[in-house]
């Protein structure tokens, strides 16, 4: 009985919830780690990781079952297939550890930070899975205190260093006291920059953003017979958070249900110069010509009249939301189990928005999922993006997901020492300083409106230059190191033979 | 008409049938069968999907014609001298539409072309005019904005159209689009009326429109951009004689 692997998946799995149990990931891989330390054989190293994976990303993504989403078996079908290739990827993980092991336990400790992380850079790849859910280090994104290191090493970096820690754990007992004692010290060296002496630039200029949470069923969403009472909705709590004046209004994704055209929307543009404010709202953006499909799309309501589409969704979500765009999901398609019908939108440059008195502030907008993509972020940020603005609608997909995407919004609100305002339909809708601390939230579940001001972000911290491809090359290239260290046996180990 | 176009549109005229409108023109206070928005919509079903046609999409959804009526009150141009000038609008006692919807109310206003004010704002009012109150319709006060913006994207689509507004590029006047979001208010009563005043300053050269020219005249538009294919509602207020 495999009980260490599946003691293993259920505490990460727990880890990853949304609940205050993040911390515990930490420990999470212990008890896998030191079973794969004397594995009796490859195959069943691999076994034991599938069984901790199956565990960890099936209870992780549970949220999938929450989910008013697709059609008929599509989600379910999707699930199936997502997490028996997540699954091999953990059992790839611990086959590589295991095999390490058999030269030296503290190399294969060593190497295992590199391949994790290698595999979670790659699950989430468009080339891969496209899956960029549960990776170890938004546990921690509710404690922001433990995870300011990500504003040097980013996401990746983050589950690399809890990785190190459960390594450190399982090795410690094989060390000398000083070499415990410094491990401990090395490893608990990114919990310094929780220190206020680290903290970002205090910018003097700030933006008071109106976020209007209308939490509007997923059902009621896009029905003709609901355009109407919705749009209301959406006015009155705007009008309710405009007591006081705003820079700018937020409306969630796809929150105006009028088809967007290619000139735009007049009445859209209407709205703003009644509201005297900018919107920023989402929309669906009709294909435009040379394109077969529709885009999810966010649009700047100017109050001089124009709409100009300030982000695209560049990942929508597989099966569900994007289009058939490949062989096998045209397959699926035709068998009715492949709902989606939106096309990959291009990452775009942050919007601009004027001020009376002040000097432009540059916004960077991402719709949705796309939050959950660091590389989208950092690239609005490194563009001069001051404040980050994700809208998001998880009416459909349940309350545990939304919670998961409020910890996503924490993070790159870190990564990037930006302040970062998220806008979901049914919530939470968060105010979020630059070092990932809620400044202000609306109530999940219910129609809400509020306006906080949030302080611009300073001077872009070292992740911006950095990026996840160097954390993550930095990693796997230890790793690989490590691995091709394998070929040539010690001295030791070839007098042992 | 677009599925969408026919799926609003029986929306509103489900609504309508629900709690039915009074008179649509300006002039009679009894109640008619129909509205024009339910007769615009009649015979449409419902249709699942939301889309625009290809036409609203091209010019941003903004309708190229209009459904005119003529109505009670009218439009006075006053000199006040040295260049200054009042426009008094007054819309009389008329049966409050009863569109269950959010639209955009827009005035359509020739104004003599360069013409300046310190405050682009109309504030519909109620009452004798030393009493008059702001009108509150749907919790908030009405104020009408011109809207530069929609000037620019609506008016080439709309001057000169048939069904449209009248071309007046020779009169020395040019249209100006003024406009107010408005969510509909069923507390609002069976009537409504309003008169408003716009202060602005012009060429010394300029008169007042002529009142016998039917071109010169303001438009009330209900613009409802979700009922696509049918052109908005609009009353038509005369010129009723410009005072030096």
């Amino acid at each position: 009985m495999p009980v260490a692997a599946l003691l293993s998946g259920a505490v990460l799995a727990v880890a990853s919830l949304p609940a205050p149990c993040g911390p515990l990931v930490f420990v999470g891989f212990v008890p896998l780690l030191r079973s794969l330390l004397r594995a009796r054989s490859l195959p069943l190293a691999f076994r034991d990781g599938c069984l901790a994976g199956a565990l960890f990303f099936g209870i992780g993504y549970g949220w999938v079952f929450q989910a008013e989403l697709g059609s008929g078996l599509a989600l379910a079908v999707a699930f199936v297939l997502a997490l028996s290739l997540l699954s091999a990827c953990f059992g790839a993980f611990a086959l590589a550890v295991a095999w390490l092991a058999r030269r030296s336990p503290p190399l294969a400790l060593l190497a295992a930070p590199g391949l994790w992380v290698g595999i979670e850079f790659a699950r989430s790849q468009e080339w891969l899975l496209a899956v960029p859910w549960n990776h170890l280090g938004y546990a921690l994104a509710d404690q922001p205190s433990l995870v300011q290191g990500a504003s040097l090493v980013g996401l990746y970096g983050l589950s690399a260093w809890i990785v190190a820690v459960n390594a450190a754990l399982v090795l410690a007992p094989r060390l000398s006291v000083p070499l415990r004692s410094g491990l401990a010290l090395l490893l608990a060296t990114p919990l310094a920059l929780a220190h206020p002496a680290f903290a970002p630039d205090a910018a003097e200029e700030a933006l008071v953003v109106a976020a209007v949470q209308p939490a509007i069923e997923e059902r009621e969403r896009h029905i003709a017979e609901r355009l109407q009472p919705n749009l209301r909705r959406l006015l009155d709590l705007t009008a309710s958070a405009l007591a006081a004046p705003v820079d700018l209004v937020v409306w969630p994704e796809s929150a105006w249900e009028r088809a967007l055209g290619t000139a735009g929307d007049a009445f859209l543009a209407a709205i703003a110069h009644d509201l005297d404010t900018p919107l920023v709202t989402g929309a669906w953006r009709m294909p435009a010509a040379g394109q077969s499909s529709w885009r999810n799309t966010a649009v700047l309501a100017t109050r001089d009249g124009r709409t100009p589409v300030v982000a695209e969704k560049v990942h929508p979500v597989p099966v569900y939301e994007r289009a058939p765009d490949g062989p096998a999901a045209r397959l699926l398609a035709r068998a009715g189990l492949w709902s989606g019908q939106f096309g990959r939108g291009e990452a775009g440059a942050p919007l601009v928005l004027p001020r009376a008195g002040a000097a432009p502030a540059p916004i960077g907008v991402l719709v949705c999922v796309d939050a959950s993509h660091p590389e989208l972020a950092r690239a609005l940020r490194l563009a001069g993006a001051r404040l980050l603005v994700t809208i998001a609608n998880e009416a459909g997909s349940g309350a545990w997901s939304a919670a998961l995407n409020a910890r996503v919004a924490r993070l790159r609100a870190i990564e990037n020492r930006m302040p970062v305002v998220r806008v979901a339909n049914t919530g939470p809708t968060l105010w979020i300083d630059a070092r990932g601390r809620v400044v202000a939230a609306l109530p999940a579940g219910e129609p809400a409106s509020a306006a906080h001001a949030l302080s611009l972000a300073g001077a872009a911290p070292p992740y911006a230059g950095i990026g996840d491809g160097a954390v993550v090359a930095a990693c796997f290239a230890t790793a690989l190191a490590i691995a091709a260290a394998r070929f040539f046996p010690s001295r030791k180990e070839s007098s042992d033979d | 008409m677009t599925s969408f176009s026919r799926a609003f549109a029986a929306v509103v005229f489900s609504s309508l049938l629900a709690a039915p409108a009074l008179a649509v023109d300006g002039f009679s206070m009894q109640q008619p069968d129909t509205s024009y928005y339910e007769q615009a919509a009649r015979g449409e079903a419902l249709a699942p999907e939301a889309s625009m046609t290809t036409d609203g999409a091209a010019a941003g959804g903004l309708p190229s014609s209009l459904y005119v009526v003529d109505a009670a009150g009218g439009v006075t141009y006053r000199s006040l001298g040295d260049g200054a000038w009042q426009v008094d609008v007054a819309v009389a006692r008329r049966p409050h539409e009863r569109v269950d919807a959010v639209y955009d109310l827009v005035l359509a206003l020739p104004l003599p072309v360069g013409s300046h004010s310190n405050a682009w704002r109309i504030e519909p009012r109620l009452g004798p005019s030393a009493k008059a109150k702001p009108i509150v319709y749907g919790g908030e006060r009405v104020v009408l904005k011109r809207n530069v913006p929609l000037e620019s994207a609506w008016l080439p689509v709309l001057v000169g159209a048939s069904e449209g507004l009248p071309d007046l590029s020779r009169s020395g006047y040019a249209w100006t689009l003024w406009d107010a979001i408005v969510r509909y208010d069923a507390s609002a009563g069976a009537t409504l009326e309003a008169f408003g005043t716009f202060g602005y300053s012009a060429d010394a050269r300029v008169v007042a429109p002529d009142a016998e020219n039917p071109d010169n005249a303001a438009y009330v538009i209900t613009w409802i951009p979700t009922l696509e294919a049918v052109p908005p509602f609009a009353i038509r207020l005369d010129v009723v004689g410009g005072k030096e």
